[in-house]
């Protein structure tokens, strides 16, 4: 399913004293399996933004198209059948889980959307594997998981839809090094086996390098900069002029080329290999 | 000044203990980084510390006071606790009402409030946010609010539990330099809780706690030598380190190990001017 956006305005509570422009004139395109990123500081309209994929929020004026679906200021009646489509896991959703056990919290989506229990049931095993739970966690109450495997549940209860693109909002927020990677390359897998379109919001610039193919920068309501990472993470003053930084490892290499005149670049290597490389680029220089 | 001996604490007889006959010493005006990962009882350390909780076992003693029933009220004078979520800290309608409402709970007269109000505010660098409505201000602001907030209470311990897991990017650079900022104005000994090992790096010493005890404790550089180790834990040595550590292995040795970019850039400037 594409996702576009075409002239996208959203203000919240409009006419009244607290009226507030939260996107403005947003154009954009998003094709189908691509693993797009969304940076921003706080404020800067992402959230907003992702509300609009599902529609729960609908533009103030200008269209969002997702496949065949089209949210314009009018209500649409199909908005159900694209929720199903289009699964959202929210910033910090543990605050979400209310079910007693984790079973029922998985199940709530497909019960609301009226879909069939049984087969929903029967998928259980699967959507648990997938996201890399034991089946034992069915039974237990979700608050007495630890905060990855709480988000690991949130995201299961929105696979187990079925959905075509899968949104996440801060999905790593709060977990330590190891939590975020095994997120992280959880989303990875979700992208590459099963063909999802990934939507992401972060502030880990690296993990936007590592794992997107295209980067949006939103700024006070308004998308800025859009590209491949490596490309939008080039333009370093004008990101910093919106409070965003880059990567650490691309700062790095650009301080080497500038102050050293080293020839580094950056092609996916680990830190480690950059260690090498920089090392390599050192002795090469210091032999001429 | 913090001392805890063969401490235990259990939240539940069935769980075993959320902190396990921990042993430590902070000293007065140092600044520690309390790691590890999710659930190895860093909150629960820290509310030790400061009498939110007693100790099942063993003994917690603040700047000399044990820790007791009859303590704990003067214990959470001496140590004040600044939290992840700013906004849930908020109960004032403006950041001067907000910052006066833990000395208000603690009955002091007017004319003392107002005082240690407006130096709270000017220490933290917000006092020309005064009037404004503490839920207009960016994350990182707020949690400079929150620090005015202890501040005014005058205590001798600040800890920092995730405070800067909320905020973004900006956020949490400015509440570093805000500590970064006090300490140079202040005796103060801090207690900075992360998961995020480059912030630990601002610490004068490291603790690492895994599965309720403590692990490892070091200057940074110290504690950094052991990625693999740390990784096993669920922790990452800061990007900086293991480039270098890369850059090591292949021939590049420098003065001191980097712990931030700068330092890496600069001393590989000197090296190259050398070559
Ligand atoms: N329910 C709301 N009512 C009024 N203003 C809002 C609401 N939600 C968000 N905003 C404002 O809209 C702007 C964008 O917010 P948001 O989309 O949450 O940003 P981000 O996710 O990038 O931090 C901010 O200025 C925010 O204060
Ligand atoms: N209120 C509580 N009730 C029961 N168990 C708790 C409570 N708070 C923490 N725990 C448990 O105690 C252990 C340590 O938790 P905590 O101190 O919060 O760790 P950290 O702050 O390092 O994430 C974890 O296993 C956690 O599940
Ligand atoms: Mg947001
Ligand atoms: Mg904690």
């Amino acid at each position: 399913m594409e996702i576009v956006f075409e002239n996208v305005d959203f203000t919240y509570q409009p006419n009244s004293p607290f009226s507030h422009q939260a996107l403005k004139n947003i154009s954009l395109r998003i094709k189908h399996g691509d693993y797009a990123a969304f940076i921003g500081h706080t404020g800067s309209g992402k959230s907003t933004l992702l509300q609009h994929l599902n529609g729960i929020l609908r533009p103030t004026s200008g269209t969002v198209r997702i496949g065949d679906f089209e949210l314009t200021t009018k209500k649409n009646n199909a908005i159900k059948s694209l929720r199903r489509k289009v699964g959202v896991v929210f910033q910090y959703p543990e605050h979400q889980l209310f079910e007693e056990t984790v079973e029922r919290d998985i199940l709530f989506g497909p019960k609301n959307f009226g879909m069939d229990m049984e087969e929903a049931k029967h998928k259980l095993p699967v959507i648990l594997e997938e996201v890399g739970l034991p089946t034992d966690v069915l039974q237990r109450s979700p608050f007495e998981l630890s905060g990855g495997q709480m988000r690991r549940v949130a995201i299961a209860g929105v696979l187990i839809t079925d959905p075509n693109v899968l949104i996440l909002d801060e999905p790593t927020a709060g977990l330590d090094p190891r939590g975020r990677k095994q997120i992280m390359s959880l989303i990875d897998s979700l992208h590459k086996k099963k063909r999802m379109t990934i939507i992401l919001v972060t502030h880990h610039m690296e993990d936007v390098l590592r794992h997107a193919n295209q980067a949006f920068v939103l700024s006070e309501g308004e998308l800025v900069m859009q590209g491949e990472p490596v490309e939008v993470f080039q333009e370093e003053e004008r990101l910093q002029d919106i409070g965003l930084g880059i990567p650490e490892e691309l700062q790095l290499i650009n301080q080497l080329q500038q102050a050293l005149g080293l020839p580094i670049t950056y092609h996916h290597q680990s830190p480690s290999e950059l260690g090498k490389d920089i090392a390599q680029a050192l002795h090469a220089g210091g032999n001429r | 000044m913090i001392e805890f001996n063969k401490v235990s604490y259990s939240y539940d007889k069935n769980r075993g203990n959320a902190v396990d006959e921990l042993s430590l010493f902070i000293e007065q005006n140092e600044w520690i980084a309390l790691i590890g990962h999710n659930g190895s009882g860093k909150s629960t350390v820290a509310k030790l510390m400061n009498g939110l909780l007693l100790p099942t076992e063993g003994n917690v003693s603040v700047s000399g006071l044990p820790l007791s029933e009859d303590t704990y009220w003067d214990i959470r004078k001496k140590v004040g606790m600044v939290f992840q979520n700013p906004e849930n800290q908020f109960v004032g309608t403006t950041v001067m009402d907000d910052v006066a409402f833990g000395l208000e709970n603690l009955g002091f007269p007017r004319e003392e409030m107002v005082k240690r109000v407006a130096s709270a505010l000017k220490e933290v660098d917000m006092y020309a946010f005064k009037d404004q409505a503490p839920n207009r201000l960016s994350g990182g602001q707020k949690q400079r609010v929150a620090i005015a907030g202890i501040l005014a209470i005058m205590p001798e311990v600040i800890i920092f539990d995730e405070a800067s897991t909320m905020l973004d990017p900006n956020g949490k650079k400015e509440l570093l330099e805000t500590i970064k900022g006090l300490r140079k104005i202040k005796k103060m000994t801090i207690v900075y809780i992360t998961h995020d090992l480059s912030e630990a790096a601002y610490a004068d010493r490291i603790i690492v706690m895994n599965e309720g005890k403590q692990w490892m404790s070091g200057k940074p550089r110290e504690v950094f030598q052991y990625r693999d180790e740390l990784s096993e834990i669920g922790l990452e040595i800061p990007l900086i380190s293991s480039i270098y550590s890369g850059m090591n292995k292949h021939g590049v040795k420098l003065e001191k190990e980097p712990l931030h970019m700068k330092e890496l850039v600069d001393q590989l400037w000197k090296l190259s001017s050398k070559m």
